[in-house]
This record gives structure tokens, C-alpha cells and sequence, in this order.
């Protein structure tokens, strides 16, 4: 009974820090991470190799391979050369702006992390709107929705979908399948609601649409030849995943290799590439991991899958629905990333009691993603977004994110419960 | 030599509620870089120079625009407000200072003084004694007490 409630305790105390958000999310999980692995190896419950064990490298592999090809690309200007390619094409109308602006950052979220795409396309929406003298805010907020919406259509679109693709073993192909047709429905519906909500915005006319024609994408772009090579290995990585069944490579592997195969083709300084790696979002993940890890070794788990597996069986529907809605509540308060580690675990013990966890993960996925819209907190392109739209003159406010990102994220959990509900 | 031996001891100040306007026509009358903001008992509170004073026609995501600038020419709306540009007036010293000022003790060495604003890439440095302005130190100062001296 003491490793239940000693791995309870320190779990429980981590994710209170982490909530509260007093201390650095990083530095919380690190102090939880070896307080665990002192407790365990005291109480006998979890040694440090375990602990080792316990590290999902596949994840951060997986993430690392990405965030070092992405470090290459950035510094080439080829995301300021896309954005302005795709806000001409809006031809100067606000609603259209928003709208390409809205997919153009969804679909980079998918493959590259949202943080670096909201970092580099929102600067361009900013200024296009300024040119125009129209309010920059319905293409920004759709941009930062959009993200973390698009990011959840992929396997490598977003971490908690990383999370999940380890511990399920579903490859590529299956989230696209499984997710990206939800996810495509999702954003276009959430284009209409958002239509209607900066509906007086949107009917603004803008001015110097002739300034926005003129600007020539081509002198943004740094490094051509750079260019061509990062989306050479992009290419590489994205054909590995596609081919993952045939050729079982882990997406980690898939990653990395890309990662190789940027630094082989650039040949950048890595002390400059390796310090944009977000080592802190790392060792935060690397943490949880051995958390986590911590609270299985002690029973706990299985003890709650025990349970929760009870309610499941009762009624696949309300098993799915469940899951969905605990993640979309819960995902926002935590974090999406603490709470996938937390419940990957979870899940997989309840296959053991015969519960069908398929579904379940695509659950899990779409509500921990959709959910880190409810408040601006609740996912990084929400928190840096609002902090870029802070220097502009309609600032991002708590109270106007309620009115469109909680709107938009309990609308796409709602569309969600209603494909469970029908199929 | 000492800092005290070149910098300029007559110091133009302004106070931290010194309008904008006020700050432009001293900078065009006197030709100088910057201005010490102080306090009554001239505590450098922090400096004014004549890019800040630009600051207040930019847009302040200036910073994250990086390469995109390069490919803008028309500015659009943002070269139209000029004429409407935010009430001028509005604007205070202590509104533009900058308060993580680079400055120098008046008994440092010169040669400090020129990696100072080696590092920083500046071109000025209040000079200051027992936390109080004294004078004020340029790059054409040191460049005069360094190169004037030697005949040809």
C-alpha cells in the first residue's frame, strides 16, 4: 500500500506545481523525477534502472530529429517566403486572408511544431493587416486555433500525438487516417464560426491592397540552396513515414535520420542548430517519463485501470466519450503533454482487462489537442501568440480568447462526441 | 589618461517628464546623441537617443519582423499615419528611456571606455561619479584623445 500513496503523493504534488505555475514547468518535473526515483529505490518500488527504462525514447527521438530539421529551416527565411506567398493569395480580402492564413499555419502544424510555425507566420499576418489597416486579430487568433487544431491531424503534428504513437505503436498512415479527415472537418467548420464572430472585423475595407502585390516573396528568402536541402530531407522523412508498415522503422529512427541527413546535406555549425533545440521542452518530457513511470512501477496504474476498465465495458460509447471529454478538460488545466504521458499508461493496462483501447487513443488524441484551445494558457502557440499580438494594437486579451478559443474548442469536442455518438 | 581629462562636462539633462517634443529640439539645436534622463539630484534614471525618439512612429513587433523586412517596399497604412500619428505630446521621457543604461566611472581608463562601446555598439557614455552625471564621453572624444596627439 505505500508505494500507491508515496507515488501518488509525489505525482500529485508535480502536477499541482506544474499547474500552478509558480516554478518553471521544467524544473518542477526534474526535482519530481529524481524525488521519485529516491522514494522508489527507498521504498523499494522503483529502482533507477527502471527509472532508465522508463525514458520513451521513441518520443524524444522523435521530437529531437524534428525540432534539429525544422532548426535548419527556420533560419532560411522559407517560412516568411511561404506566408507572404499565401497572404497574396488572399488578394488583399480580409476574410480570404484569414482563411489562408488559418490553413497555411494548420497545415505546417502538422509538420513542424507549432511554437516555430506560429513564431514565423504570425509576424507576416501582423504586418500584411497593418499595411491594409485592418485588425490583424481574426487572422491571428485563426492562425493560433488552427495550429493547435491542424497539429492533431498527424503523427508528428503534435507532442501528445508523438506520445501516443509510441506507446499504441500506430503508425503514419493510421493517424492519418484515423484524424486527419476529422481534423479537416474541424478546421473548416471552425473557419465559418470564426467568420461570424469577427463578422464586424472581417467588413472592415481594406486599403493598399496594391502595397501587398508588390512585395516580393523571393527577397525573404536567405538560402535557396539551403532551402531545397532541408525540404529534400523533409521529403525523405515524410516518404519513411509513409512507407512505416513496410518498412517498421520506429519514428524516432525516421526522425534522427532526417536530422542526419539535413546536417550531412547543410553541414550548419550544430553549436548554432543544437542551441534552437528546445532542450527544456525535453528534459520537461524526459521528466514526466520517469514520473510516470514511477506511479506504474507502484501498481497505481493498474489498480485505476482496473476501475476505470469496469466503466468501460459497460458501454463503448460512454467509454469513448469519457476519455474524450476527461482529456479535453483535464489537458488544459495540466498541460496536453503531462497528460498524455499520464494517461498512455493508463490505457495500455486497460487493454489487459480486455477493454478495446483502439478508439480510445484517437480519443485521447483529439481531446487532449482540441482541449488546448479552451484558455490561452493551455498550449505554447496559444502563450506565444498572445504574447506576439501583445505589440500589436488589438493585444490578444483572456476575455476575447474566451470568445473565440473556448467557443471554437467546445464546439470541435461537441462535433467530436457527435461522430461517436452516430458510428 | 582618465575619462575626466576628455568627456564633456556640460551635460544637457532632461527630467523623466520631459515631453517628446521638447527632446527633438534639443537634439536638432545641440546636435548630440543622446540625453541623460536624471532626477533632481541628477541620478541617471536612463537615456534618450534619437532612434528611440523614432520608436514612436514604428510598430513595436519591429524586433520579430527579421528577413521579412527585406522583401517590403510599400508600407502601406503604416507610411499613411504619419500625419495622424499618436497625439505627440502624449509622449514622455521616461515613456522612450532606455533603463539599462551602459555608462562609466569618471576616474576609468579611456581604453575601457572604447571597449565599452566596442562591445555594446554605441557611440556614447554618460560618465558618472558617486552615482551622479558628470559628463558625458563620445566616440569622436576618444578617437581625438587617441589619434590627435600624434603628429604626423
Amino acid at each position: 500500500m505505500t508505494p500507491l500513496i508515496v507515488s501518488a503523493v509525489v505525482f500529485l504534488s508535480t502536477f499541482y506545481f506544474i499547474l500552478t505555475e509558480k516554478i518553471n514547468r521544467t524544473i518542477v518535473s526534474f526535482v519530481g523525477a529524481v524525488t521519485m526515483v529516491i522514494v522508489g529505490n527507498f521504498f523499494g518500488f522503483y529502482s533507477q534502472d527502471q527509472a532508465i527504462e522508463s525514458l520513451d525514447f521513441n518520443t524524444l527521438g522523435l521530437l529531437m530529429g524534428m525540432m534539429i530539421i525544422v532548426s535548419v529551416l527556420k533560419t532560411t527565411g522559407f517560412f516568411s517566403y511561404l506566408a507572404i506567398k499565401t497572404a497574396k493569395l488572399a488578394k488583399g480580402n480580409p476574410w480570404r486572408l484569414m482563411v489562408v492564413m488559418g490553413l497555411v499555419t494548420a497545415f505546417l502544424s502538422m509538420i513542424v511544431d507549432n511554437v516555430t510555425t506560429i513564431v514565423l507566420v504570425v509576424p507576416v499576418t501582423i504586418i500584411m493587416a497593418d499595411i491594409m489597416a485592418i485588425s490583424p486579430l481574426p487572422s491571428l487568433m485563426t492562425g493560433i486555433l488552427l495550429s493547435n487544431i491542424g497539429g492533431i491531424g498527424t503523427m508528428i503534428g503534435d507532442p501528445p500525438n508523438m506520445i501516443i504513437a509510441s506507446a499504441s505503436g500506430y503508425t503514419f498512415n493510421m493517424f492519418l487516417a484515423k484524424l486527419f479527415p476529422i481534423v479537416l472537418l474541424i478546421m473548416i467548420i471552425s473557419l465559418f464560426i470564426l467568420r461570424l464572430i469577427f463578422k464586424k472585423d472581417l467588413s472592415r475595407k481594406p486599403r493598399n491592397v496594391k502595397a501587398i502585390m508588390t512585395i516580393d516573396e523571393n527577397l525573404a528568402l536567405k538560402e535557396v540552396k539551403v532551402v531545397k536541402k532541408c525540404l529534400l530531407s523533409l521529403a525523405v522523412v515524410l516518404i519513411l513515414f509513409f512507407l512505416q508498415e513496410r518498412l517498421l522503422f520506429s519514428p524516432a529512427f525516421v526522425a534522427l535520420l532526417g536530422a542526419g541527413l539535413t546536417f550531412l546535406l547543410v553541414q550548419p555549425d550544430p553549436d548554432k542548430i543544437l542551441k534552437e533545440v528546445e532542450w527544456s521542452t525535453l528534459l520537461f518530457f524526459a521528466s514526466i517519463f520517469v514520473i510516470v513511470g514511477g506511479v506504474q512501477n507502484s501498481g497505481l496504474i493498474s489498480l485505476l485501470a482496473s476501475k476505470v476498465s469496469v466503466l468501460a465495458q459497460l458501454n463503448a460509447t460512454v467509454g469513448k466519450l469519457t476519455v474524450l471529454w476527461t482529456s479535453a478538460i483535464l489537458s488544459p488545466i495540466f498541460g496536453a503533454l503531462p497528460f498524455t504521458v499520464s494517461a498512455a499508461p493508463l490505457l495500455k493496462s486497460m487493454a489487459a482487462h480486455g477493454v478495446n483501447i483502439e478508439p480510445l487513443w484517437w480519443m485521447l488524441a483529439l481531446g487532449a489537442g482540441l482541449g488546448s484551445n479552451a484558455i490561452p494558457i493551455a498550449s505554447a502557440a496559444g502563450v506565444i501568440g498572445m504574447a506576439i499580438s501583445k505589440r500589436t494594437r488589438t493585444p490578444i486579451t483572456f476575455k476575447s480568447w474566451v470568445a473565440t478559443g473556448s467557443i471554437i474548442a467546445v464546439v470541435s469536442v461537441f462535433i467530436v462526441s457527435l461522430f461517436v455518438w452516430m458510428f | 589618461m582618465k575619462i575626466k581629462d576628455c568627456m564633456a562636462k556640460n551635460v544637457i539633462t532632461i527630467n523623466a517628464s520631459t515631453g517628446i517634443k521638447r527632446i527633438y529640439d534639443i537634439f536638432k539645436e545641440h546636435g548630440i546623441g543622446i540625453l541623460p534622463v536624471v532626477d533632481k539630484e541628477k541620478k541617471l534614471l536612463g537615456i534618450v537617443t534619437r532612434r528611440l525618439l523614432m520608436n514612436v512612429f514604428l510598430p513595436e513587433y519591429v524586433d520579430i519582423l527579421d528577413g521579412l523586412l527585406f522583401a517590403i517596399n510599400d508600407l502601406g497604412a503604416l507610411e499613411e499615419e504619419f500625419d495622424q500619428a499618436p497625439a505627440l505630446e502624449l509622449f514622455l521621457a521616461e515613456d522612450l528611456m532606455i533603463k539599462d543604461v551602459v555608462y562609466i566611472e569618471q576616474d576609468a581608463s579611456l581604453i575601457k571606455a572604447a571597449m565599452l562601446m566596442q562591445k555594446y555598439k554605441i557611440h556614447n557614455l554618460p560618465v558618472i561619479k558617486n552615482e551622479k552625471i558628470v559628463g558625458l564621453i563620445t566616440l569622436s572624444d576618444i578617437c581625438e584623445a587617441l589619434f590627435g596627439g600624434q603628429e604626423q
